[in-house]
């Protein structure tokens, strides 16, 4: 059984500190440490008992994060679904085993329903068995089904439990049902940072906001950091308060890390790395210039086979709950992700594989397959991914029709027809329409080599 | 340049078209993700337009992305390319 008391007198002791701000309004640690209490009971009022696994659907708000807390501390198993998921949210319950879930709007109120159902499965169980908590992320995976990982909490959070450092204010980017999101939550809360909001992910909205709020600390993608260079609205606000700018989920073009630096000669640039199947390690990047870094911290082991890194962690996720486990018998994982060795640092490379990268975002081609699949006149298609210098990679969707048409008028039925089904990112940036009959034994074959 | 520019003008024409947004006039002075609304998707799906359309791409090719700030700028970043390639005789003869 894990202790959690640690948690509420790590925020005590910042209490008179700002935890929060959302559109100008300030909340301290004192206010966090009091809404924690009041969800506590108001979790016993709603008969919400110690492991049920319950959804937050919601993004990034006060009530969201006490509610969060409130859940940890009662040993709960928390599903956090992004509202951009909403509509995928019955399937997710199901995968997840989900009791009950709190719905919350856009000015923070909320509302609770119960959920009927089986909730037994191994691994939850084994939470419930050791008193522990739980969170579940849902993962890209092959045919569009997504992956739930249960993670137990208490292995998450350990690290910010036996160090501290020091405490940033800090804009948060990625949201709460993206592994990289909670660990951002966790590293600002365990040691005492301000979360600071942006209206809108757009480059001048993140700008603003650091202006005003005086962001130290902001946790990024290279698909943002090229946004921000091309904008230059870095030129139109006071940014000096930023000391960090941390950076991952895609491979770092050198071009863009060269140009950051140049134009923020004294802020520190960083890379993270991490997997939703094993939490957030800690790195250090050789120098701001460098795409060299070192992975690890206590209980990290890492290995290199083949060019590929393997990772064994205490943080790792238990396993999926409709997944085989990837971990090999003695808790190794296999990353996929191709290395480059120098002494302590390493270099990722990327993966060799057929997911494809859109800023920082999975796309797995099957699923956006099967969906092109369904459109009128299209009789085959292949989707791979292709280099961009913006958002890293982006989808190409090669189709072939059953009958001519304008490319013009096939490619915008398409995206009508994906703007109702697929996430933005999943959906073709490039469609090509190819005269060529080709079964899809051979489209397979092809997929990690088209080219336009 | 006329070549470059129309097809620069038809790839965002096409863009803001897929959007539903109102095509303005393309000017240069307008600024891509300010005055276009252009996301990160949009940008990406621009250049690849291009590559397609003109048969480069000025990225793989040492341009830099903090150079292509407005449509004027954009337009100079690929002829620019297109001048580059034709003096080291890939273009056309």
């Amino acid at each position: 059984m894990s202790e959690l008391s640690w948690i509420i007198d790590r925020l005590q002791e910042v209490q008179n500190d700002e935890f929060f701000i959302l559109r100008d309004k300030s909340y301290s640690y004192l206010d966090l440490v009091q809404n924690i209490t009041t969800w506590q009971s108001e979790l016993g009022r709603l008969g919400v008992v110690e492991g049920e696994c319950v959804a937050i659907i919601g993004d990034y708000s006060p009530n969201v994060i006490f509610l969060l807390l409130a859940l940890i501390l009662n040993k709960n198993i928390i599903v956090p679904i992004g509202s951009e998921s909403k509509e995928k949210q019955d399937e997710m319950f199901l995968v997840a085993k989900v009791n009950k879930y709190f719905e919350f709007n856009e000015d923070d109120t909320w509302n609770y329903y119960p959920v009927s159902g089986d909730s037994t499965h191994q691994l939850l169980d084994r939470l419930r068995i050791d008193n522990e908590s739980g969170i579940i992320i849902f993962t890209s995976g092959t045919s569009g089904k997504s992956k739930a990982a249960v993670l137990c909490t208490s292995r998450l959070i350990e690290r910010y439990r036996t160090a501290k450092r020091k405490p940033f204010r800090t804009m948060v980017f990625l949201k709460l049902d993206h592994i990289g999101g909670i660990n951002t939550l966790f590293a600002i809360m365990f040691n005492g940072g301000t979360i600071v909001t942006s209206q809108e992910r757009t480059p001048q909205s993140v700008c603003e906001s650091i202006q005003k709020h005086k962001v130290q600390l902001l946790p990024t993608t290279p698909t943002f950091l090229n946004m921000l260079i091309m904008s230059k609205f870095y030129e139109n606000y006071n940014l000096s308060s930023l000391e960090i700018i941390t950076y991952g989920t895609e491979p770092m073009p050198q071009s863009t890390l060269s140009a950051m630096n140049s134009i923020f000669p004294t802020v520190t640039l960083k890379q993270t790395y991490g997997l939703t199947e094993l939490g957030i390690f800690s790195t250090k990047s050789k120098d701001s210039h460098s795409k060299w870094m070192k992975v690890g911290g206590k209980g990290v082991e890492m290995k290199i086979i083949d060019k590929i890194l393997w990772i064994r962690t205490s943080a790792a996720m238990l396993g999926y709950l409709n997944a085989p486990s990837p971990f090999v018998n003695d808790g190794w994982y296999n990353t996929g992700d191709q290395v480059e060795v120098d002494g302590e640092y390493i270099k990722i490379l990327g993966r060799k594989s057929e997911i494809i990268n859109v800023g920082g975002e999975k796309v797995y081609p099957t699923e956006v397959e099967s969906v092109l699949l369904e459109i009128p006149n299209i009789k085959d298609v292949l989707v791979s991914g292709k280099n961009s210098p913006i958002t890293g990679q982006i989808v190409v969707a090669t189709v072939v029709l059953n009958e001519l048409e304008e490319t013009k008028d096939v490619r915008k039925r398409i995206i009508d027809y994906c703007k109702e089904r697929l996430l933005p990112y999943k959906t073709p940036t490039l469609i090509i329409v190819s005269d060529k009959e080709l079964v899809s034994e051979r489209f397979k074959k092809m997929r990690s080599g088209v080219a336009i | 340049m006329v070549e470059v520019k129309n097809g620069i003008e038809n790839a965002i024409k096409q863009i803001l078209d897929q959007k539903s947004y109102k095509v303005p006039e393309i000017k240069d002075e307008l600024r891509i993700i300010e005055d276009l609304g252009f996301s990160s998707l949009d940008i990406a799906q621009l250049i690849a337009y291009l590559e397609m359309e003109l048969g480069i791409d000025p990225f793989s090719e040492g341009a830099l992305i903090s150079s292509i700030n407005t449509v004027g700028s954009l337009c100079k970043v690929y002829q620019s390319c297109v001048d580059d390639n034709n003096i080291g005789g890939h273009g056309n003869e």
